[in-house]
């Protein structure tokens, strides 16, 4: 067995050495490492996520050839697991066996953490489109939290929506994780400072196999809610987690009153695939924020190259991956396959990026520090999500279409 | 291809000895005794938490600065305070890590004894591993879910190994040399262990419990004792573990890190200490080969995904193991004593 | 309010605990009869609600349809995780824990050939094309189509279990397996025959309840892997050995993640992130003070081990 085992090892060694890498010689390549979850609980975000970078290379490559630069990109990815030891091998694997020193990923706050401390000593640059979560706001280090504002924009704007639509309370049920509790506690904050009502809470555990006692709860805190104003439900979840809440809540007798919000990875043609999902969400108004496709001329060429390229339209966040990969590669361009040069250039870089969804910013911290969302609700026919209005994180202005 | 055979040398392992302390403990445990620990990431995350623990509330007050609450608000200075301090007064944060490790291994220690006390009670043997198993999850549901200790679901950042004010290479290969040394000693241990009297005694234990207490062995504290050593050992692997990574985090301690030291001891051989290392290296290399393959073969352009696939690979060679191999790559060996070989030489009369 | 929460709860534990109990009925079965805890049994299930999800978008959203070929594709599973990996370590005698080992190790395979098929096929997350209806309304609860599939299927397929374990020559050889193995084979039971015919069993169990879970949820990867812990409870709570008492056992765990975690969310505010530990909390309880369950509660003929 043991001569089995060696022999399995040497032919994936083989493999390795068999399959060829680089291109012609006066082209330099610059490796662009990708950490995603792959497998795991979040297994489902990650093709989409890499698909969006893909395409980003894809672009900027045949855009370098086009001018005769003799630079180009090439995407090395991995599997972060969706744990931060995972993250934290996948991107050591990554650096030390490709010789990348950017990385675009990973998607949750405590993945990036654990790749933190190994991309602060090595010099690695982790340009992370997708984290918000509060634990992540560290300056001086080399995490990039581009493009995907932190929680504090999306909780402002879901106050401003909630105060617009007349809500004067809040019934939140959110998920158990640093995302989901960081925003529930900022969207309690704003609303109520925004002259807002009661808010009451619900936390789910991550993972959830269903979510019918949360959703009994969560009905019970609208029946008490209801007697003192106009309330509204504020689901802070993931897609599946939504799908097995809806599958309750649609013939709940009390959470069918209501009005409703989500989070923006709820706005995906997938939540609506369901047709009795799709008549519920439409029936409570449902209302959420996502990048849209009024906010800069890049939205709609991003849209149709990706829709052309994977036959789907984008899941939620990709635009942010899409964004992300290319202000990676617009710093390495001035500041070449260098972790340090890259820290030191890219939020200038960043700072003159126009990205699909707002123009990119970064504060001390690194993150992103300009907020423009779209407003969402379901359409008349419940098949799509169309935009009924804007957000603007800087100004704090809303705009409702209808 | 541009690996850099040094920096994936070191990385691969310092994973090999920390991962090997887990295994050395399960083979104790296990391999030698007869526990079947279905427990390890609870006894790996004790030592995690602890190390959480310590780095917030510890630290500070060695070095002689002011408490800073680390989760919330003040999280950003707090961050900032433990980095300060590991990196400018290095033997404060030595002085640290070794405390840590001493409460890590205590605490460990100690729920491991209490828990083999649970085996008396359990009406089949293996019930011991599904209630260590289910323990280890309610341990991080808890953790999860209550602040005080690591912040919830939110973790400690900024754990880092003591070394880390070394900088650069030189760090990483500080803290190698000390995991393997520590890796070393229990190895040691260990071996010794299984050559003595009392590692014997183990052996009879797991062989037959009845005989063992026929023969006036208190068993019940044999256990109890293999327990507490076996759990020391894997909390100190636990410390360790989330300073090479920097974060204390519930995510990392799941029924798969479990699975996974169990893969290294029956790949590498029950009952064998050198099984054990070698299980652990096996594991430590393939774990890292697959991942570099499975980027290769994406830069290359095969549609594959070969993430899943990796596991898949990981569950058949397992099964291959057990199944034309059961007693492992290395058996365990047959140990003999003096008398047993003068007996052996007088009764066939050689 | 909360007469309606009680009995929203109660009507919930009553729709899970049956599909806890379709599947830990499987477990209780490869527990007695082939004596191996397996943990693939959550693969199984995953495997039915993912046939479900294909048969339901491409043959037919004929639930009857569903739930058969769901229990063909999880049976075959299961029957060919028997020959190539479980009944080679039975014949080489390996202990349990190595059986458990293995039993993770084709779960892990099953799931990753899943997670496989899910990433080409774009099939993460994904609904069962079984739209919901509402059958039955008062004003302090609903009973949806679900219910009454769920429910009585459940009960149709428990009692079908029992009729065919008491009054049939394979459910007579079954119990002779579960009680002496060696024995069993002296008197000339066709031993290999019966485990086959056990493991198709558990299969289809398995399948039925991974369709039914899926029709109430949504389908992904691991969706069975997320319950078998909970469902072991169930059976642990029947002492991997009663059918009544695993019955029981899938209505106890139901009740107390639901009804139970409801009254306590309630009443005293616990948060429901703590909801995962409840069925573990149980084990562990059960494990420590009564590790026979609540097998002394049904000495009657209908165990499976006496």
């Amino acid at each position: 067995m043991a001569k089995r085992l060696s022999l399995l090892i040497s032919l994936l060694l083989l493999i390795m050495i068999a399959l060829p890498v680089q291109g012609q010689d006066d082209v330099e390549t610059y490796v662009l490492g990708v950490a995603q979850p792959f497998t795991g609980p979040l297994g489902s975000f990650g093709t989409d996520f890499t698909r969006g970078i893909e395409l980003a290379v894809m672009q900027m490559n045949a855009e370098l050839e086009a001018s005769g630069v003799n630079i180009r990109f090439e995407v090395a990815s991995a599997d972060t697991e969706g744990t931060p030891d995972g993250a934290a091998r996948a991107v050591q694997t990554i650096v030390q066996t490709t010789g990348a020193e950017v990385i675009v990923g990973p998607l949750t706050t405590s993945e990036v953490l654990g790749a933190k401390q190994f991309a602060d000593e090595n010099g690695v640059v982790i340009v992370a489109p997708a984290s918000s979560g509060i634990p992540g706001a560290i300056p001086g280090d080399n995490i990039f939290r581009v493009m995907y504002p932190p929680d504090n924009f999306a909780a402002l704007a879901f106050a401003e929506i909630a105060r617009s639509r007349g809500y004067e309370n809040i019934a939140i049920l959110h998920v158990d994780d640093p995302f989901g509790n960081g925003l529930a506690e900022r969207f309690t904050i704003d609303f109520q400072a925004a002259g807002g009502g009661e808010v009451t809470t619900i936390a789910y555990s991550p993972e959830p196999p269903d979510l019918s006692g949360e959703a009994t709860a969560l009905s019970a805190d609208v029946a008490q809610l209801s007697g003192s104003g106009n309330t509204a439900v504020f689901c802070i979840c993931f897609l599946a987690d939504a799908q097995k809440l809806l599958q309750v809540a649609q013939i709940d007798p009390i959470l069918t009153t209501v009005e409703w919000m989500g989070v923006e990875n709820l706005v995906s043609p997938d939540l609506l695939a369901d047709a009795g999902h799709a008549q519920f969400l439409q029936s409570v108004n449902f209302i959420s924020v996502s990048f849209t496709d009024t906010a800069t001329p890049l939205t709609s060429p991003f849209i149709e190259s990706f829709t052309a390229e994977y036959g789907d339209p984008p899941g939620p966040f990709t635009n942010y991956a899409f964004d992300a990969a290319n202000i990676a590669m617009l710093t390495m361009l001035a500041a070449g396959n260098d972790g340090d040069a890259v820290t030191g250039m890219l939020p200038f870089v960043a700072n003159h990026y126009i990205g699909t969804s707002v123009q990119a910013y970064l504060d001390d911290n690194g993150d992103q520090a300009i907020a423009f969302y779209g407003i969402f609700r379901v359409a008349d026919d419940a098949s799509s999500f169309i935009e009924i209005g804007t957000y603007n994180g800087s100004t704090g202005l809303l705009e409702m279409n209808e | 291809m541009n690996i850099d055979y040094v920096a994936t040398t070191i990385a691969v392992l310092t994973f090999f000895g920390i991962w090997s302390l887990m295994a050395i403990s399960l083979n104790i445990e296990y391999g030698v005794a007869g526990i079947p620990n279905f427990g390890k990431a609870l006894f790996v995350s004790i030592g995690a938490y602890t190390t959480g623990v310590t780095y917030t509330r510890l630290l500070p007050i060695l070095a002689g600065r002011d408490f800073i609450h680390p989760c919330g608000s003040t999280l950003a200075d707090a961050i900032q305070l433990r980095s300060d301090i590991i990196r400018t007064m290095p033997v404060v944060a030595f002085v640290n890590f070794g405390i840590t490790l001493v409460i890590a291994a205590v605490i460990s220690g100690i729920i491991g004894f209490a828990f083999s006390y649970l085996v008396l009670r359990l009406k089949e043997e293996w019930f011991l591993a599904l209630v260590l198993l289910v323990g280890g999850e309610i341990v991080r549901i808890f953790v999860r879910g209550y602040q005080p200790l690591i912040c919830a679901n939110n973790g400690i950042s900024a754990v880092s190994q003591p070394f880390a004010f070394m900088g650069g290479r030189s760090a990483s290969i500080a803290f190698l040399m000390l995991v393997l040394l520590i890796a070393f000693i229990a190895y040691v241990y260990s071996e010794r262990l299984i050559r003595s009297p009392y590692g014997r005694l183990l052996k009879a234990i797991r062989e037959n419990e009845d005989i063992a207490r026929t023969l006036g062995k208190d068993v019940a504290k044999t256990k109890a004792q293999v327990m507490f050593i076996g759990s020391m050992i894997a909390a100190i692997s636990g410390v360790l573990f989330a300073v090479n990574l920097g974060f204390v985090n519930t995510n990392d301690y799941v029924v798969t890190l479990t699975l996974d030291v169990w893969v290294m001891v029956v790949l590498g051989g029950l009952g064998n200490p050198k099984g054990a290392l070698l299980g652990a290296f096996v594991i430590a290399v393939l774990d890292r080969l697959t991942a570099i393959a499975a980027i290769q073969m994406n830069m290359a352009g095969f549609n594959l995904e070969f993430n899943f696939v990796r596991f898949i690979l990981f569950a058949v060679i397992l099964l291959l193991m057990m199944r034309y191999r059961p007693q492992g790559i290395l058996p365990e060996p047959n140990y003999t004593t003096e008398a047993h070989d003068n007996l052996t030489a007088r009764t066939t009369g050689d | 309010m909360f007469e309606r929460i009680l009995i929203d709860s109660l009507i919930r534990s009553m729709q899970v605990g049956s599909l806890y109990a379709l599947m830990a009925l499987g477990i209780t079965l490869t527990m007695s009869v082939l004596k191996l805890p397996n943990f693939a049994h959550a693969e199984f299930v995953t495997v039915g609600a993912y046939t479900a999800l294909i048969v339901s978008r491409n043959v037919s959203t004929n639930p009857i349809i569903i739930l058969g070929l769901s229990a063909i594709v999880a049976s075959v599973v299961a029957l060919v995780s028997h020959i190539t990996v479980f009944r080679p370590f039975e014949k080489q005698k390996s202990s349990i824990y190595i059986m458990l080992l293995a039993s993770f190790a084709v779960g892990l395979i099953i799931r990753y050939v899943l997670f496989l098929t899910a990433d080409t096929f774009d099939l993460f997350d994904q609904r069962i094309q079984v739209p919901l209806e509402i059958w039955y309304r008062t004003d302090n609860f609903i009973l949806s189509n679900v219910f009454f599939w769920v429910v009585p299927t459940s009960i149709v397929l428990v009692i079908a279990l029992s009729l065919l374990l008491n009054a049939t020559p394979l459910g007579r050889e079954m119990r002779a397996l579960a009680d002496n193995f060696d024995l069993a084979r002296v008197i000339g039971i066709p031993v290999e025959r019966v485990k086959w015919l056990t493991w198709l069993l558990v299969g289809a169990l398995a399948g039925i309840s991974g369709a039914l879970w899926g029709i109430q949820t949504s389908v992904s990867p691991l969706m069975g892997w997320v319950v078998i812990l909970s469902v072991f409870a169930a059976a642990i709570l029947g002492g991997l050995s009663s059918f009544p008492g695993t019955i029981l056992g899938a209505y106890v765990v139901a009740f107390s993640e639901n009804t139970i975690m409801q009254v306590l969310n309630f009443q005293f505010g616990l948060s429901f992130s703590f909801k995962p530990a409840i069925p573990f909390i149980i084990i562990v309880i059960v494990l420590l003070i009564r590790p026979e369950g609540f097998t002394q509660f049904f000495k009657s003929n209908r165990s499976l081990k006496r």
